[in-house]
């Protein structure tokens, strides 16, 4: 197990240093200057000069890229261009542990509400329930996540008054925007589960472990449910990654200061040191958190490892 | 059965959570009777709460800071009044300004302000490698535009005469110089703090010290800044207990903070179609506080560029935007159509200025006279991210230019792309916006189109008259002759349309019932100075 888990992390290096050359890359070939952002029309030549040359932006990309790998190696993402002598490692670790709150959160909800719903209408096939349930879980894959926040927003807390509008301050200010994102996953982890239970029950093991005369939920608990969830898992490996880098609307919405926020707004100002930190943080999550599925799987299905 | 208990008896303990978090409810409340925090929403954060190195994010340094002058409303009319210059004496010539300066004002780390902080100050600005990015607000100052140039050490023109007394002298006698220095980029800093906080002044609350009524506390990145009031305000200090700047991006979330009674202020400019919601409701239509905004939009064809070096060109665009339809449609009737650039509200404003008016067939002719038949005229509008209503405008006006036979492709860029362009010059045509700094036309004429300003804009104007003009004007001591001059460069302006003026918006603020003695900043901005605000 500990070789496979090993063997994993070390494909994930040569990925994560391709994803970043790509993105170093791609920034410095699409149009447009960091300076004319910072010093817009009230530039002088001299200080032009000063800045580009303090900022080494005179150098030629592969000298950049170098200095850059071995810069945040040390953990140093550099200065951002548009928000004053901030450094950036600073800045995404203010806003990651806001993220991490908000996708626990979000998961939480997501999967308390999502596999039982799924194991339900999988149980309950066919029946009234089945249909509602999955209804239901059609909605939450379906509706835009903006307009469920504001939905929420309205009736929570403009009308009912029973949660904070926005901002991020208390638990109670976690709740709306936990349901909003947790909501439109819970859907499709809903949806999954139901098809891949399903699938599982068909199977001759299956039989075989009611013929020995166990309970329907032993049945399904112990021997449909660890199979049929190895694809759920994946998937939700995969939602966590996503939520990590950051759930954009749902922050802005309920004014989360998180990740997805200063991720666009590094885009929108060409914030390069930003956007390169941002977006190197979160494909590395993202690379995390396919491990973390590959581990899983090979948890769920000794096969895996064998192979 | 047993099951059935334990899963009920869960059930229970979630619902009891749940109704205990939301029972916990907003601790930062204060009980009444206390001094309160004013909650003012942002829908950004700035970049620097260091006024000499933004343009635009002046909300905090307004509150933080102060100026040697001030200017504010009085009577409903612009008016400069001392600060922490108690008065002053300006020579014959309009060259020297001395400033006495009050000698009861202490900074917010203790020190007292000194003639050296006003110098210390200036000489920050101009000093190339701090990389300040509001020069021009000091560049006629003797010996100032040497110092960015890096040809002298010092600005010669600041000089201390004693502890309270400072004398300035200009490289020219600049009329518009009092007005100027009243505006927010010429906030006076304390030397010995602002060198101890070296790259982190502006960055970090605690060593981002001033002299003004509000103290910077906390900054939470995309969350809030909180300022605290100034005890020791040289004035009476603030009876509240200080400001807190939501960070709220989404307008409609800042619509039902505003109304749950979250927010003390909203600026319902940004959310125009809910100024009529807010008319009609009991609780906040004697709450509204509209003023003409002392800035108006216009478009700047750039003229260094085909086709908008052709006159004919201009005026056919200028004809066919239909300004009033604008207002109506996308601003919901709240402005006014403008004919300049120096609008009602600005010194020297001219009433009788007239600019070219919406005639669609009148613009179809200039076009056949520029030599384009009715669809062969292709043009490019560059916006960056902008805002909704901006690109709604140049969508509308696309429409309006489509039906005089012209083809407008709007190319909308980030704001890096864009400043790209404006610096070299290559923005073919674009909305633009201009808002007083100071009050004096100079401020809005000279920064579009001076011969400075062309090479940092995309305005292309290659008019000796109107460059020479301008640095007349500024010369010019007798206000009167001054105020005329500009009145002519503009209508020069105007006749040649080396800008399509198109309105003046008006600024609707709402507050909340208990908040008191909030008046809109004399120029129309949002930011603004909450000193003087009460909250019940």
């Amino acid at each position: 197990m500990l070789t496979y888990i090993i063997k994993r992390f070390l494909i994930a290096i040569p990925i994560l240093i391709g994803i970043v050359l790509l993105i170093f890359v791609m920034l410095q070939i699409i149009p447009g200057d960091p300076i004319s952002v910072m010093m817009k029309e009230k530039a002088n030549p001299a200080v032009i000069a000063n800045l580009t040359e303090r900022m080494g932006l005179n150098d030629p990309w592969y000298i950049r890229f170098g200095r850059y790998i071995w810069d945040a190696l040390h953990g140093d993402f550099g200065i951002s261009y548009k928000m004053n002598n901030r450094e950036v490692t600073g800045m995404i670790m203010d806003a990651f542990p806001n993220t991490v709150k908000l996708t626990v959160a979000a998961l939480i909800v997501a999967w308390s509400i999502g596999i039982p719903v799924g194991i339900i209408s999988a149980v309950k096939r066919g029946s009234l329930l089945d249909s509602t349930l999955m209804t239901f879980s059609l909605m939450g894959v379906s509706m835009p996540a903006f307009w469920v926040a504001l939905l929420f927003q309205y009736i929570f807390g403009y009308t009912l008054r029973l949660l904070p509008i926005s901002g991020f301050s208390s638990f109670a200010h976690l709740i709306m925007p936990a349901f909003v994102l947790g909501w439109s996953s819970s859907g499709s982890i809903a949806r999954m589960t139901r098809t891949n239970l399903l699938e599982a029950m068909s199977n001759d093991y299956i039989r075989t472990a009611r013929a020995k005369g166990l309970r329907e939920s032993g049945v399904i608990r112990l021997h449909a449910l660890k199979n049929a969830m190895m694809p759920v898992v994946t998937m939700m490996a995969m939602q966590v990654a996503w939520m990590l880098s950051g759930a954009v609307m749902t922050e802005t919405i309920f004014g989360i200061p998180g990740l997805g926020r200063i991720t666009v707004d590094a885009i929108k100002n060409r914030d390069m040191p930003l956007l390169q930190g941002s977006t190197i943080f979160a494909a590395t999550l993202i690379i995390l958190g396919n491990l973390v599925a590959d581990i899983a799987y090979s948890y769920l299905d000794p096969r895996i490892r064998v192979n | 059965m047993k099951q059935r208990k334990r899963s009920i008896a869960l059930l229970l303990c979630v619902l009891m959570m749940f109704v205990f978090v939301v029972g916990c409810g907003d601790k930062t409340k204060k009980p009444s009777g206390e001094a309160k925090y004013l909650n003012v929403p942002t829908t950004y954060d700035p970049s620097t709460m260091d006024v000499q190195k933004t343009t635009s994010d002046y909300d905090i340094p307004m509150n933080i800071f102060d100026r040697l002058l001030d200017c504010l409303t009085v009577d409903g009319k612009p008016k400069l009044v001392p600060a922490l210059a108690k008065s002053w004496d300006i020579s014959d010539d309009g060259l020297v300004y001395t400033f006495h300066l009050r000698d009861d004002v202490k900074f917010h780390n203790g020190e007292m302000f000194e003639a050296d902080d006003v110098k210390f100050t200036i000489e920050r600005m101009m000093n190339p490698e701090n990389e300040c990015v509001n020069t021009w607000f000091y560049d006629m100052i003797k010996g100032a535009e040497d110092r960015w140039n890096g040809k002298a050490d010092e600005v010669v023109g600041v000089k201390v005469i004693d502890e309270h007394t400072v004398e300035i002298t200009l490289e020219y006698a600049f009329g518009g110089f009092l007005a100027n220095i009243s505006s927010t980029p010429c906030a006076i800093y304390n030397r010995e703090a602002t060198e101890a906080a070296g790259d982190q002044f502006g960055v970090d609350p605690k060593l981002t010290i001033g002299s003004g009524p509000f103290i910077a506390k906390e900054w939470v990145l995309n969350d809030k800044i909180v300022l605290d009031t100034n005890p020791d305000y040289w004035q009476a200090p603030s009876t509240l207990a200080g400001i807190v700047y939501k960070n709220i991006p989404d307008e409609e979330t800042q619509r039902m903070e505003f109304e749950a009674g979250n927010l003390d202020i909203f600026f319902a400019s940004n959310a125009i179609s809910q100024v009529k919601h807010f008319q009609e409701s009991d609780t906040w239509k004697d709450q509204i506080h509209a003023v003409r905004e002392a800035g108006s939009y216009f478009y700047l064809p750039n003229m260094s560029m085909e086709p908008y070096n052709d006159i004919n060109v201009r005026k056919a665009l200028a004809s066919a935007i239909d300004k009033q339809q604008l207002i109506d449609t996308i601003y919901e009737g709240f402005g006014w159509v403008s004919h300049g650039v120096v609008v009602e509200g600005i010194l020297g404003y001219n009433p009788d200025l007239r600019a070219m008016p919406y005639d669609p067939e009148a613009a179809k002719q200039y076009l056949a006279a520029a030599g384009y038949k009715p669809g062969e005229l292709k043009i490019q509008f560059m916006m960056d991210m902008g805002t909704g209503t901006e690109y709604k405008m140049n969508i509308a006006i696309q429409a309006m230019l489509k039906d005089v036979g012209i083809e407008m492709e709007l190319v909308q860029t980030d704001d890096a792309t864009y400043y790209h362009h404006r610096l070299n010059g290559t923005i073919p045509m674009e909305r633009n916006c201009w808002w007083v700094d100071y009050n004096d036309p100079d401020n809005v004429l000279y920064t579009y189109f001076s011969r400075r300003a062309q090479e940092s804009n995309s305005v292309g104007l290659k008019d000796e008259w109107v460059f020479n003009m301008l640095d007349d004007a500024r010369r010019e001591v007798n206000e009167e002759k001054r105020l005329k001059m500009y009145q002519e460069i503009e209508a020069h302006l105007v006749e040649n349309v080396c800008f399509i003026p198109v309105f003046q918006p008006q600024l609707t603020v709402i507050t909340q019932p208990n908040i008191t003695n909030y008046k809109p900043a004399w120029n129309g901005w949002t930011s603004t100075c909450y000193y003087g605000v009460g909250k019940n």
